[in-house]
C-alpha cells in the first residue's frame, strides 16, 4: 500500500523555527534554535530526510514582526486589475521602498488590505531551501495560517479575533472572511486592554471579540473593558497548532490561502510544483501516447508493405504466365503494356489498316462471274488492290456489255467497256473493274443476313481484318479462263 | 542556463522527437499505403492486360516482326510451287523489291515480284492459296495474267498456261519508337 506523504507546514517563531506535520489530528513538531538560512535549511532537510521527505511542497509561515501590513481605499475597481498601481499606494505608508518588498493583497470591493516582507530578508532562505530539495510551496504569516481555520465568511459583518501567542497577542479583523486588518499587541496584561480599546474605536459600531487561547492573567486583565463584548474560547487550540493544521489543509487543497507571498521575486523557480504530480501524469501519458500512436502508424506501415509485396508477387506470377521465357524486368506493368501492343499489331487488333480484299477472293468472284454462253478471249487479267483490268477480246460490241453486266451482278464496280473493232473478225475490249466486298454479317437481334452478306469462303473468315485473312478452297472453283465455247 | 532551463529544453527536445516519430510514422504510413494502393492498381492492370494478351494472342497474326527474316520466302515459293506441281523452270524470277511504310500505322510492307511462265490456272491458283495458307502475314498485292499459250504435252490434250506476275507481300509489324 503507498505510504500517504506528509505535509510539512515550517513556522517562524520569534525564538526560531518549528518544522511540523498532521499525524491524526495531533501536530508532530521539531524545533530548530538557527536563524542563518543556510544551516537552518540543512538542518531542516536532515529532518525531512528522517521522515522520507520525497520533495513535496511545504508551506512557510512567516512570524508576525517580520511582515508589514496596510490598507489601500479601492476608489475605483480598475484599480485591482493594475497591481503595481496597488503596491505604490501600498508603499506610501511603509519605511521600505516598493521595489524591496514581496506584497500581496486580500482584496475585496473596497479595500486591499496587503502583507508584505521585506524581500532580500526572505530569500537567503527560500534559495537555502531550496538548493537542499525543499519545496516551499506557499508562504503566509503564521497568524493567517491560524485564523483561517476558524474564520467564517459571515457576510457584511466584521469579525474580530485575539489569539495570544506567547508575548503576544494577535489581532485580526476580518470583513466578509477576509482580513482587513491585523495588528500584533503586546500580551502584557496591563498594556493589553489599552491597546484592544484603542483599536476598538476603529469600529463604527462597538464590536465583539473573541478571544482564543487567553492566558488566565490576560483574561483577567480583558475583564476590565466592561464596555466592550468579548467571548472568550476555552477549548481553541494554540496558534501554532491551528496554523499547522491550516498549512496542512492548504497542501492538502481543501483550502485556499488568503495571500501567497511566494511570488514576484520569491516566486518559485518551479511554479508548476503544485501540480507538478499531475504534469509529470500528463506528460507520461502523452509519450506513451505518442509513442503508441507510433508503433500503430509503423505496424500499419509494415503491414501495408506487406500487401504491396503480395501484390507484386501476384504481378510477378502475372507477367511469368505471359512471357514464361522472359527475365522478371522492373516495370512488369510497362512490359505488358508493350507486350499487349506488339501482340495486337501482329494480330491487327485495333489497328487502322485499310481492308483490302483477298486476291484470292477476288480471282474466285471474278471466275464466277464470268458467264457460262458468252464466246470470249481474256488476253490479261491485272489484279490490283481490289481493282481488275481486263483486256480480251468479244465477238460483237454487244458482247462487252453483257460481259460488263454479267461482272456487276457478281458485285464489281465496272467502267463501261471500251471495245473496238479488229481488223480481221472480233472486238477487242477494256474494261476495268472494283471488288466491293459483301458488308459482314450483323450482330444478333439484327435483320437475318442476307445471301449476299453472307461469308463465301469457308475457311479462315474470321472476319479480321476481313477479307485479308480469306484463304479460299478456290483451286477446285477455278474455271477455263480463257472460254473458247 | 539553470539545471531547471536544461531540464526543460530536455524534456521539450524530448517531446519534439516524439512528435517528430509519430509525424514521420504517420509519412512513411501514408506512403506506404499509397504504395500498396499502386501495387493493387498495377495488379489489377497486368491482369487485365494479361487477359487481353491471352486473347489477342488466339488470333491469328498479319504481320511479322521486323527481324523476322524473309530470306526464307524463296524457300517457301519453291515448296509451294513443288505442291502445285510447278516446275522449278517455270519460276523466272524472284525479285525483291523496297519496303515501304504503310500511311499513318506502324505497318510496312515488304513485296516480293514473282514471275513464272507457263503455268497453268489451275497450277497458279493452287500455288497461291498453298503459300498465303502458310504464311498468314503473307498476301498477293498484285496478280498480272497475260496471253494463255497453248502448250501441249500430248498434242490430243491441249493445255492453256499463262505468264504470271506476281507481288507477294510481307506486312510487317514496325511500331515507331519514341524519340
Amino acid at each position: 500500500m503507498p505510504k500517504t506523504p506528509k505535509r510539512w507546514t515550517l513556522l517562524q517563531r520569534p525564538n526560531g523555527w518549528l518544522l511540523a506535520h498532521r499525524v491524526n489530528r495531533e501536530s508532530v513538531i521539531i524545533e530548530f534554535n538557527r536563524h542563518e538560512p543556510a544551516k537552518l535549511a540543512a538542518e531542516v532537510e536532515r529532518a525531512l530526510s528522517q521522515q522520507q521527505y520525497t520533495g513535496e511542497g511545504i508551506v512557510l509561515g512567516l512570524d508576525s514582526l517580520s511582515c508589514m501590513v496596510g490598507s489601500v481605499i479601492i476608489d475605483d475597481p480598475r484599480m485591482l486589475r493594475h497591481r503595481q498601481r496597488l503596491v505604490y499606494e501600498f508603499e506610501e505608508g511603509l519605511p521600505v521602498p516598493a521595489e524591496d518588498l514581496t506584497v500581496d493583497f486580500a482584496s475585496s470591493k473596497d479595500q486591499a488590505f496587503g502583507v508584505a516582507v521585506e524581500t532580500a530578508r526572505l530569500a537567503p532562505l527560500l534559495d537555502a531551501l531550496q538548493e537542499n530539495g525543499i519545496q516551499v510551496q506557499l508562504i503566509l504569516p503564521v497568524a493567517f495560517l491560524a485564523a483561517s481555520t476558524v474564520a467564517g465568511a459571515k457576510q457584511d459583518q466584521q469579525q474580530w479575533m485575539l489569539w495570544h501567542d506567547e508575548d503576544r497577542v494577535e489581532l485580526l479583523v476580518l470583513q466578509d472572511g477576509l482580513p482587513c486588518d491585523w495588528r500584533t499587541l503586546p500580551a502584557d496584561p496591563k498594556l493589553l486592554p489599552q491597546h484592544i480599546g484603542m483599536r476598538s474605536l476603529d469600529s463604527a459600531s462597538p464590536p465583539r471579540f473573541v478571544f482564543r487561547s487567553a492566558t488566565f492573567a490576560t483574561r483577567a486583565a480583558i475583564d476590565s473593558l466592561s464596555d466592550l463584548t468579548i467571548e472568550f474560547v476555552d477549548d481553541s487550540p494554540t496558534l501554532v497548532n491551528a496554523a499547522i493544521e491550516a498549512g496542512d489543509r492548504l497542501l492538502r487543497g481543501s483550502s485556499t490561502p488568503w495571500i501567497d507571498l511566494r511570488r514576484d521575486t520569491l516566486a518559485s523557480s518551479d511554479p508548476h510544483r503544485p501540480v507538478r504530480g499531475l504534469l509529470n501524469l500528463v506528460t507520461v501519458s502523452a509519450i506513451i501516447l505518442l509513442l503508441s500512436v507510433s508503433s500503430v502508424l509503423l505496424f500499419r506501415t509494415h503491414r501495408y508493405e506487406q500487401t504491396a509485396e503480395v501484390y507484386l508477387a501476384a504481378q510477378e506470377d502475372v507477367f511469368r504466365d505471359v512471357l514464361p521465357s522472359r527475365r522478371l524486368p522492373r516495370g512488369i506493368r510497362r512490359i505488358l503494356e508493350s507486350e499487349l501492343a506488339k501482340a495486337s499489331g501482329l494480330t491487327g487488333s485495333g489497328t487502322d489498316l485499310p481492308e483490302r480484299p483477298s486476291m484470292l477472293v477476288v480471282v474466285r468472284e471474278l471466275l464466277s462471274a464470268l458467264p457460262q454462253g458468252l464466246r470470249f478471249r481474256i488476253n490479261e487479267v491485272r489484279f490490283e488492290q481490289g481493282r481488275i483490268s481486263i483486256d480480251g477480246e468479244v465477238r460483237t460490241h454487244a458482247d462487252g456489255d453483257a460481259l460488263a453486266t454479267a461482272l456487276r451482278r457478281q458485285g464489281f464496280q465496272v467502267t463501261a467497256p471500251r471495245t473496238q473493232q479488229l481488223p480481221n473478225q472480233g472486238v477487242s475490249i477494256r474494261m476495268t473493274a472494283k471488288y466491293i466486298p459483301p458488308e459482314p454479317a450483323k450482330p444478333k437481334g439484327d435483320s437475318e443476313p442476307t445471301e449476299a452478306a453472307e461469308p463465301k469462303l469457308a475457311a479462315g473468315s474470321n472476319q479480321q481484318p476481313a477479307n485479308r485473312r480469306q484463304r479460299s478452297s478456290l483451286v477446285t472453283r477455278y474455271s477455263s479462263f480463257a472460254t473458247p465455247k | 542556463m539553470t539545471s531547471r532551463s536544461k531540464s526543460q529544453l530536455i524534456v521539450a527536445l524530448g517531446f519534439g522527437l516524439l512528435v517528430a516519430l509519430a509525424v514521420w510514422s504517420f509519412q512513411e504510413m501514408r506512403a506506404a499505403r499509397a504504395s500498396a494502393g499502386v501495387a493493387q492498381k498495377n495488379l489489377n492492370h497486368c491482369q487485365e492486360l494479361a487477359q487481353k494478351i491471352a486473347k489477342v494472342r488466339q488470333r491469328p497474326t498479319m504481320a511479322a516482326l521486323e527481324e523476322t527474316t524473309i530470306t526464307s520466302l524463296a524457300t517457301l515459293i519453291d515448296e509451294a510451287a513443288t505442291g502445285s506441281q510447278i516446275r522449278k523452270n517455270n519460276i523466272v524470277r524472284i525479285e525483291p523489291l523496297p519496303s515501304r511504310q504503310v500511311a499513318e500505322t506502324d505497318y510496312k510492307e515488304q513485296p516480293t515480284y514473282v514471275e513464272m511462265r507457263g503455268v497453268s490456272l489451275q497450277q497458279l491458283v493452287s500455288f497461291m492459296h498453298t503459300l498465303l495458307a502458310d504464311q498468314s502475314e503473307l498476301d498477293v498485292t498484285s496478280l498480272r495474267i497475260t496471253a494463255p499459250r497453248y502448250e501441249s504435252d500430248s498434242p490430243t490434250t491441249p493445255v492453256e498456261t499463262w505468264l504470271a506476275e506476281i507481288t507477294l507481300t510481307y506486312l510487317i509489324y514496325s511500331p515507331k519508337t519514341n524519340g
